[in-house]
C-alpha cells in the first residue's frame, strides 16, 4: 500500500516538475512563437546552480563545493541561471528568422552538454554533483515525499498563476500580436525583439527553476542524468498535446503525456531484458509520430488557446 | 464570340468575401481595362480568374470555351491565359533568361521561338539576358515580367497594374506594348490605376466598386462620362492624373 | 608544417566536405520547402545503414554501395512529406519544423530498433595512405574528397543548366509566382526531396566511412549542417557546401597546437566550434557569407 502510495507521489512530483518545464516552454512558444529546442540547456544549468549551492559534497567530491545553503535559497538563483543563460542567445537570434533561434538553441544544449562534462572543477564531470539534500527529508517515508509534492505543486500553482497573469497583461497581449502578426505590432510602435527575448527570457527562467526541482528530487545531478529526449522532445509532446497558448493545457498535458509515459515505462519494465530495450525505443517512435498526428490532426491540443475576447 | 466570360465571381481570401458578384467579359485580341477605387476588389478579381482566390459555387469562368473557377493557377499557363502578378512577378536570383525560359516550363519546345520574339519585342532585355533579375530596374523588371508572360504566346494576357512605380517614359512604353500585344491578337485584361492613358488604349473599361461592376464601356466612352471622371477619374483633370 | 596539413588541414577538408554535403541538402530543402528540416540528420543516418546492409548482404564496398543508400534514403524523405509535411504546407514554417522533428525520432527510433545501439563500421581492410612530397592522405579520404566534388558538381549543373533546376531556383526565390508560372509545385518538391535525400545519404555514407554507424550519427551533426548553411545563407546549396568546408577545416585547425605546444582549443569543445561559428555569423552576417543561389 505505502509502495503504491510513493510510486503516485513519485510519479505526480515528476508531472509537477514537468509542468513547471512545459509552462516555460507555453511561454515562449505558445505565447510568444519562439521555438526552443535546447530546454535541456537551460534545465542543466538551474539544476547544477541549485545542486552546488545546496550540496553537502560527498568525501572526495570534485565539483566545487559550495556554500550549502538551504534550497529556498537557491531555487531563485537556479530561475535566474536559466534567465542569465537564455540572454545572449535571445539577445542575438530573437533579431533574425525564427528558426534561426530554433537552430541557436539546440547548439546551447551541446554547449552546456560539453562544459558540464568537461569543467570537473566545476561540475565534477561525469561523476557529477552528489549530496543535494532534498526538502523535507527529514519528515521520513511517505511524509517526506509527500511534502516536497506539495512543494513542488505549490511551485506549479505559482508559476501557472503568473503565466496567466502574463497572458492576461497588456504584456502577454502584446506577445501574441507580435506572434499572429509582426508587422501590425511594428504599426503600432512595438519593438517586436525586445518583447521576444523577455518572453525567451522568462520562459528560461521557469526552466531553469524546473531543473532546481529535479535536481533536488534526484538528489544529484550529472551529464547523464538529463537526457535531450525526456528534457526536451517530452515537454514538446506535452505542450502540443495539452494546448500551446493555453496555461492550464501545458499543466494538463504534462500530467497526461507523463503519465502514459510513466505507464509505457512500467510496461516496458515488464518484459524481458532485450525486448524491454526495444520497448523504449518503440516508445521513442511513438513520441514522434504523437507529435506528428496531434499537429495534423488536433492541432490546437487537447485544450485549444483561449483568447481574451472575441476574435 | 468571346474568349473569356467570367460571370458572378463571388469570393475572397478567408471568411470575408471580397468580390459580390463581378462580371468580366474579354473578346479575342480586345485589351480591357478594370479601374475603381482602392479595395473594390480590381486585382482579386483578376486573381480569382488566375486561380489564386477561391470562387464561391456559383461563380463562373468560362476560358475559350472551358470552365476553369477554381481550376489549379498553374495549370492556367497551359491554357493560354497567363498573369502578371502586380509586384515580385520577377525570379530576381534568376537571369533574366532564365526567367523568360520559366515562362515557357509548360512547353519547352516553344522556349527557343519565345526567347527569340521576347527579344524582339523589348530589345533592352537582350543585352540584359545574363544580369539577374533581381539586380534591373523596376520599368526593367515589368519588362522581363510581361515577355516572359509572353512566351508561350497566350491567348490573354493579365496584367496587374503594370505602371505601378513606374516613371511616366516607361509608362508610356508600357502602354505602347500593350497595344502591340493585342494587335498580334493577344488580349490583354489589365488592372490600372493610371486610368486615363490606359482607358485611352482600352477597346472596353470596366468599373468596379465595393467588389461590384459599376459601369462598363468603351474606353473613350468611360472617359467621356462625366459621372465616371468625377467619381473615378479624379474630377475632369485632363491627364496622367493617377486616381 | 607538414604536420599541419596531414593532422588538421586534410581531416579538416574531409570534414568539411561531409558537412558540405549535408548543408547543401538542407539548404536545398530549405530554399524550396521554406522550413529547416530537423530530419536531414536521420536521412543521413538511414543512408548511412542502408549502405551497411547493402555492404553485408552482397560483400561490396561503401563506395559501391552508395547508389543503394540513395535510393533507400529517398522513399523515406518521400513518404514523411507525403504523410506529414505535404498536409501542413499552408501551416506556418514553425509547426512543418516541429513536425520534422517528430519525424527524426520516428526515423531515429526505427533505427536503433532495427541496427541496435551499437556502433558499427563498413569492415574494410587496413589500406596504406598516399604519401606525396610528404603528404599523407588516407585513400578513403581521397574518395570523399573525390566524390564530394562529383556531387557538388552534379547538382550545380542540375541549378543552373536543367530545366527541372531552374524550376526548383524559381520556387526558392517566389513559391507563388512559380505557380502562376506554370510549374508544377507538387512535382518540384518531389524532387527537391529526392535531391536533398540523395546528398543527405551520400554524407551519411561518408561521415561512417570515416567514423563509425552510430544511430546518432547524423544528429550530431545537424548543428553543424545548420551552421554551415546559414554561414553559406541559407537556402543556397552553392554557399552552404563552401560555409560547410569552411566550418570543417576551422574546427579542425581548432585543436592545432598553435602557441607553445597548447591546443587553441581544448578538443573536447571541438563540437562547440559549429555553435560558436553559428553565434559569430548571426551577430555578424546574417544574411550569410555568399550571395546567389547556384
Amino acid at each position: 500500500m505505502e509502495n503504491a502510495l510513493l510510486y503516485a507521489v513519485t510519479l505526480l512530483t515528476l508531472a509537477g516538475i514537468y509542468a513547471a518545464l512545459t509552462l516555460g516552454l507555453n511561454l515562449q512558444w505558445g505565447l510568444t512563437g519562439l521555438m526552443n529546442f535546447g530546454a535541456l540547456g537551460f534545465v542543466a544549468v538551474g539544476a547544477y546552480t541549485s545542486a552546488l549551492l545546496t550540496a553537502t559534497p560527498a568525501p572526495g567530491a570534485a565539483h566545487l563545493v559550495g556554500p550549502g545553503w538551504p534550497w529556498w535559497a537557491a531555487w531563485p538563483l537556479a530561475a535566474v541561471a536559466g534567465a542569465l543563460l537564455a540572454l545572449p542567445i535571445g539577445a542575438i537570434s530573437l533579431r533574425l528568422r525564427a528558426d534561426y533561434l530554433a537552430i541557436a538553441t539546440i547548439g546551447i544544449a551541446e554547449i552546456v552538454r560539453l562544459f558540464v562534462r568537461n569543467e570537473d572543477w566545476l561540475t565534477g564531470g561525469p561523476l557529477g554533483v552528489s549530496g543535494i539534500p532534498r526538502p523535507f527529508e527529514g519528515l521520513g517515508q511517505p511524509w517526506g515525499p509527500v511534502a516536497y509534492l506539495l512543494l513542488v505543486a505549490a511551485v506549479v500553482a505559482l508559476l501557472y498563476a503568473m503565466a496567466e497573469a502574463t497572458a492576461k497583461s497588456p504584456f502577454g497581449r502584446t506577445l501574441r500580436a507580435i506572434r499572429d502578426d509582426e508587422e501590425a505590432a511594428k504599426a503600432v510602435g512595438r519593438n517586436p525583439a525586445s518583447f521576444r527575448l523577455q518572453a525567451f527570457v522568462l520562459g528560461a527562467a521557469c526552466m531553469g527553476l524546473a531543473g532546481a526541482m529535479l535536481a533536488h528530487f534526484f538528489k544529484f545531478m550529472g551529464p547523464d542524468a538529463l537526457d535531450p529526449i525526456t528534457a526536451t522532445f517530452l515537454v514538446w509532446v506535452m505542450l502540443i498535446a495539452g494546448g500551446s497558448g493555453n496555461n492550464r493545457g501545458a499543466i494538463l498535458g504534462a500530467v497526461a503525456i507523463w503519465a502514459i509515459w510513466a505507464a509505457t515505462d512500467w510496461i516496458a519494465g515488464q518484459l524481458p531484458g532485450e525486448l524491454a530495450t526495444r520497448a523504449a525505443y518503440l516508445r521513442l517512435f511513438l513520441i514522434g509520430l504523437a507529435l506528428n498526428l496531434i499537429l495534423l490532426y488536433r492541432p490546437q491540443g487537447l485544450i485549444g488557446e483561449r483568447l481574451p475576447g472575441a476574435r | 464570340m468571346s474568349l473569356l466570360v467570367a460571370r458572378n465571381m463571388v469570393g475572397g481570401y478567408g471568411e470575408a468575401d471580397i468580390l459580390h458578384g463581378v462580371n468580366l467579359t474579354v473578346a479575342p485580341g480586345q485589351v480591357v481595362v478594370i479601374i475603381g477605387p482602392n479595395g473594390a476588389g480590381k486585382s482579386t478579381a483578376m486573381k480569382a480568374v488566375a486561380g489564386l482566390v477561391r470562387l464561391k459555387p456559383g461563380s463562373s469562368v468560362m476560358f475559350d470555351g472551358t470552365e476553369i473557377a477554381n481550376a489549379p493557377a498553374e495549370s492556367m499557363v497551359a491554357r493560354g491565359l497567363a498573369y502578371v502578378p502586380q509586384e515580385r512577378n520577377v525570379f530576381p536570383s534568376l537571369s533574366v533568361e532564365e526567367n523568360l525560359l520559366m515562362g515557357a516550363y509548360a512547353r519547352p519546345s516553344a522556349a527557343k521561338d519565345g526567347l527569340e520574339r521576347s527579344y524582339a519585342v523589348f530589345p533592352d532585355l537582350a543585352a540584359k539576358r545574363r544580369a539577374a533579375a533581381g539586380s534591373l530596374s523596376g520599368g526593367q523588371r515589368q519588362m522581363v515580367a510581361v515577355a516572359r508572360a509572353l512566351m508561350l504566346t497566350p491567348k490573354l494576357i493579365m496584367l496587374d497594374e503594370p505602371t505601378a512605380g513606374l516613371s511616366p517614359k516607361f509608362c508610356t512604353l508600357i502602354f505602347d506594348k500593350v497595344r502591340e500585344i493585342a494587335a498580334s491578337g493577344i488580349a490583354v485584361l489589365m488592372v490600372e490605376q493610371n486610368a486615363r492613358p490606359a482607358l485611352a488604349i482600352a477597346d472596353r473599361g470596366v468599373v468596379l466598386a465595393m467588389g461590384r461592376n459599376r459601369a462598363e464601356d468603351t474606353g473613350p466612352g468611360l472617359l467621356a462620362n462625366p459621372e465616371i471622371g468625377h467619381l473615378f477619374l479624379g474630377g475632369n483633370a485632363p491627364e496622367e492624373d493617377a486616381a | 608544417m607538414i604536420e599541419l596539413v596531414n593532422f588538421y588541414l586534410i581531416p579538416g577538408l574531409v570534414l568539411g566536405a561531409i558537412y558540405a554535403l549535408a548543408a547543401a541538402g538542407l539548404s536545398l530543402a530549405y530554399g524550396v520547402l521554406r522550413f529547416a528540416n530537423f530530419a536531414h540528420g536521420e536521412l543521413m543516418t538511414w543512408g548511412g545503414y542502408a549502405a551497411l546492409v547493402a555492404v553485408v548482404a552482397l560483400g561490396i564496398s561503401p563506395w559501391v554501395a552508395l547508389p543503394i543508400a540513395i535510393a533507400a534514403t529517398i522513399p523515406v524523405a518521400l513518404a514523411a512529406d507525403r504523410a506529414f509535411y505535404a498536409p501542413l504546407r499552408r501551416a506556418q514554417p514553425a509547426v512543418l519544423l516541429i513536425s520534422s522533428f517528430g519525424v527524426a525520432l520516428m526515423i531515429r527510433a526505427v533505427v536503433y530498433l532495427v541496427w541496435g545501439p551499437t556502433p558499427q563500421g563498413y569492415a574494410r581492410g587496413f589500406t596504406p595512405p598516399l604519401v606525396f612530397e610528404g603528404i599523407r592522405i588516407q585513400q578513403r579520404h581521397l574518395m570523399i574528397l573525390a566524390g564530394t566534388a562529383i556531387a557538388a558538381l552534379l547538382v550545380h549543373l542540375l541549378l543552373s543548366r536543367s530545366r527541372a533546376g531552374r524550376a526548383m531556383r524559381a520556387m526558392a526565390d517566389d513559391p507563388d509566382l512559380a505557380r502562376v508560372t506554370g510549374v508544377p509545385v507538387a512535382g518540384v518538391i518531389r524532387l527537391t526531396w529526392c535531391v536533398a535525400a540523395a546528398l543527405a545519404a551520400v554524407a551519411g555514407v561518408f561521415l561512417a566511412v570515416d567514423t563509425e554507424l552510430t544511430p546518432l550519427l547524423g544528429f550530431n551533426v545537424l548543428l553543424a549542417a545548420f551552421a554551415a548553411a546559414i554561414l553559406g545563407g541559407i537556402g543556397r546549396p552553392w554557399g552552404a557546401a563552401l560555409g560547410g568546408l569552411i566550418l570543417g577545416v576551422v574546427e579542425e585547425l581548432s585543436t592545432y597546437p598553435l602557441i607553445g605546444g597548447a591546443p587553441l582549443l581544448e578538443p573536447a569543445y571541438k563540437g562547440g566550434v559549429a555553435f560558436a561559428v553559428l553565434v559569430l555569423v548571426l551577430i555578424f552576417r546574417p544574411q550569410g557569407l555568399f550571395k546567389g543561389m547556384g
